[in-house]
């Protein structure tokens, strides 16, 4: 009797100890022989960001593919261990400290939300890794342990907002989602449209799953503005646009200058609803460069006619690049030595938007900043662009009017 | 027979707690490698300690509670505050300015000191529920009405949280803190990191015995004769109201705990914990560890969440949610007492019927056996 009964405390006994000593295990990626060296991509692909971030993950795994094929880095073949973030900032901090520790990659590409960024932010410090992040942001962060390839907000949103402001527009209406980036931004934008003489006529806040829009168009009907600064993030695009045109306003009733509408939003929103209206960024599918024609290829052989090229997906194949040109200066894929590469030596890469340049000091990027208007086809041509990269600002020091949107430290 | 089963189950509970105390050693010796994945090991400590809070009022008392994760986040962000303040060194933070705010918020201030954060850090998730349970108790709501409100609690705290972004910094959260000893990442911290974790695991056996006592004495007995037949219970002169709002109290309190410790852990909290899917997973870890016994819920709630770091990744990495869910459909289909009935009821069932085919002599019987068998 005795006996029978203990059977099943070691039966539970063995199967948590078999699960903890097959966690335990390091998953030791098979290489086919030579040197290689591993890295991790740490995107959501479940769970709501899915849809954006795998469009994102595809572009590393495209320039991961094409590095090897051309003889990989240092002459090792590149590796890479995926994790999964589940579009939940805890699980993106646990994923990033797996990838590190157990799986000892030498870099991270990954996060796209600020949240998700935020989290694992003080990991990657701790653990001196380095993380390459590829979406345009708020800015008012540098970390010696991330290097950002998407723009700051001197290379997106305050060039977007001078522009308005030389094409003659007054009235300025601020309409966002509920979350870090629309507030952020909107506090500089605010700042910088005091400083220029220009008027806000309305602030709205939408939450991140609304879908009805109909009180927020009221306002902006009695606003009287003459310009729609958006920085909706996700669905409420798609709701907002569509409420807008059923309502038959076109870009020339009330034009909007977008911050996260791409290619790819477009699509799913409907070219014929976004014909006209502004939207600002450092590279579009259209960008006429020689190296833009090959990555839109590749891309599109890689991944299917339909797929379309944004700017995040463009910072995140750079992102890759851009490591790759560190290791070879560096000579080392550690990365104490890549991020000390980094920090003594500008590091370019012959990007699809032009050459891009890590700022050693803000851990930035010099972008070209692109304005451009959605097509009949979906695609957004450019109708200005600044003459030379902008050097990257994320703390807007080098604005007078910004001295009271900067953090404290 | 009764002591007898749960001196067995407390026997196991004792080995879990012996692999879980062993790990940190077993890291330092070398014979496991990534100290990521022992850190790991210390949130699945706290989520054993919310399963066993939400298995106290499903498992025993039958209040399927789908909101718990307000609870958790309630306590990890008192936590929190107090290790961003401790970071910060009590000045306002930069998201504070962002939204605004000029100096240190009222209810931020408490959390300058680590005695008033611990009481805080009980006494509202406490009250909250006490309150909350009261109204809801006393006015007889039950069953899948109160599930439904339990899910719309929550989702008004992750909506409050959101919205008052100047004192919580919304869907960002609380970011960039230490634990409550320092660092705890890297082999430099590895003192910090054992202070944290076996503090967590005293934690979690010191639940553990309390919530066995309470099941085995007299107050148990009684939730369980709520959760059997309610009715009866009022007709035999009990305040079923009072137990019913004192255990989902106490669960409450374990699931503040959890998310306390947690934070220490995670490093960071965003009210992605407080979300509706997020309160689910944490019934679906005492739906598959076993409900109705203190050992399901933290068997359920470890093996759950290394199931989830060990399949999201590598090959598995666009499947995962799918074996997840199977496995939780199969158990629910088959295994209605989860791992624990597996295991106690289910295997030693179908050892006996095969023992008993074994010693038949009659061959026409043993067949039949056979044949059901295939």
């Amino acid at each position: 009797m005795k006996v029978k009964c203990i059977i099943p405390a070691i039966l539970a006994f063995a199967m948590c100890l078999s699960l903890i000593s097959c966690g335990s295990g390091a998953k030791e990626t098979t290489s086919s022989g030579g040197e290689t060296v591993t890295v991790g991509l740490l995107h959501s692909l479940t769970g709501s960001m899915a849809i954006s971030e795998e469009a994102v993950r595809d572009a590393e795994v495209l320039a991961i593919n094409e590095i090897n094929a051309a003889g990989g880095v240092n002459g090792a073949q590149i590796v890479y261990v995926e994790e999964d973030g589940a579009s939940e900032p805890s699980t993106f901090a646990t994923k990033a400290e797996k990838l590190i520790d157990e799986n000892k990659v030498k870099t991270v590409f990954g996060c796209w939300t600020s949240s998700s960024r935020k989290a694992v932010k003080s990991i990657f410090e701790e653990y001196g890794n380095l993380l390459w992040y590829p979406v345009q942001y708020e800015g008012m962060e540098s970390s010696s342990n991330i290097v950002y390839t998407g723009a700051a907000p001197n290379q997106q949103i305050v060039p977007a907002i001078e522009y308005l402001v030389n094409q003659g527009y007054t009235k300025f209406f601020l309409m966002g989602s509920d979350y870090v980036f629309p507030r952020t931004a909107n506090e500089i934008i605010n700042a910088q449209l005091a400083d220029a003489g220009a008027e806000v006529v309305g602030e709205e806040y939408a939450d991140m799953n609304q879908t009805d829009f109909s009180s927020i168009i009221a306002k902006i009907e009695a606003s009287g503005c003459d310009v729609i600064v958006n920085t909706l993030n996700g669905t409420g695009n798609v709701s907002f646009f569509k409420q807008i045109a059923e309502k038959n306003y076109t870009a020339e009733d009330y034009m909007t200058m977008s911050f996260s509408i791409a290619e790819e939003e477009v699509t799913t929103i409907g070219a014929d609803i976004l014909k006209g209206h502004m939207v600002s960024w450092n590279y579009y599918e259209t960008t006429d460069t020689a190296a833009n024609e090959a990555f839109v290829t590749a891309y599109k052989e890689a991944y299917g006619e339909n797929r379309v090229t944004s700017d995040p997906v463009e910072a995140a194949y750079d992102a890759v690049y851009l490591w790759k040109a560190a290791c070879e200066v560096a000579g080392s894929f550690e990365p104490e030595d890549v991020i000390a590469a980094m920090e003594s030596t500008e590091i370019s890469y012959e990007a699809p938007e032009g050459t891009i340049t890590i700022d050693g000091e803000s851990h930035h990027c010099y972008k070209k900043v692109r304005i451009g208007v959605v097509n009949d086809g979906g695609l957004i041509d450019e109708i200005y662009a600044t003459p030379d990269a902008v050097k990257p600002d994320p703390y807007l020091t080098s604005y007078g009017w910004a001295a009271e949107v900067q953090p404290l430290s | 027979m009764k002591p007898l089963i749960s001196n067995k189950k407390n026997l196991c509970f004792v080995l879990i707690l012996l692999a879980l105390g062993l790990s940190p050693l077993l890291l330092q010796m070398g014979v496991i490698q990534s100290s990521s994945f022992v850190l790991f090991l210390g949130k699945c400590i706290c989520f054993s300690i919310a399963a066993i809070g939400l298995d106290l009022i499903w498992g025993y008392t039958g209040i399927l509670s789908l909101g718990h994760g307000l609870y958790f986040c309630l306590g990890a962000y008192c936590m929190g505050m107090y290790l961003k303040l401790q970071a910060t060194g009590g000045v306002i933070t930069d998201f504070m300015k962002t939204g605004g705010l000029t100096e240190l918020p009222l209810i931020w201030k408490p959390f300058n000191s680590f005695f008033l954060t611990v009481i805080l850090m009980l006494a509202v998730p406490a009250v909250l529920s006490g309150i909350l349970g009261y109204l809801i108790f006393k006015n007889r709501v039950k069953g899948v009405y109160f599930s439904i409100i339990s899910q719309a609690l929550t989702w008004t705290g992750y909506s409050l949280f959101i919205a008052l972004s100047p004192y919580t910094n919304g869907n960002v959260g609380i970011t960039e803190i230490q634990s409550l000893f320092g660092s705890i990442r890297g082999s430099a911290n590895f003192g910090h990191f054992c202070g944290v974790f076996y503090l967590a695991l005293v934690v979690l056996a010191g639940v553990y015995a309390l919530s066995v006592w309470l099941t085995n004495c007299k107050f148990g007995k009684l939730l369980i004769a709520i959760r059997d037949g309610e009715n009866r219970t009022y007709f035999s002169g009990y305040c079923v109201s009072s137990f019913k709002t004192a255990i989902y109290s106490f669960s409450a309190v374990l699931a503040a705990l959890a998310g306390a410790l947690y934070i220490n852990f995670n490093g960071s909290i965003t009210p992605s914990q407080m979300t509706i899917s997020y309160s689910i997973t944490m019934v679906i870890w005492v739906a598959v560890g076993g409900r109705g016994t203190i050992l399901g819920a933290v068997v359920g709630a470890i093996l759950i969440n290394l199931c989830e770091y060990n399949l999201s990744s590598g090959a598995m990495v666009d499947l995962w949610q799918y074996l997840i869910g199977g496995i939780f459909c199969v158990m629910i289909l088959f295994f209605k007492g989860g791992i624990i009935g597996l295991v106690t009821e289910q295997l030693p069932a179908t050892f006996r019927k095969l023992k008993n085919t074994d010693r038949k002599p009659v061959r026409v019987k043993a067949k039949k056996e056979g044949v059901n068998h295939a």
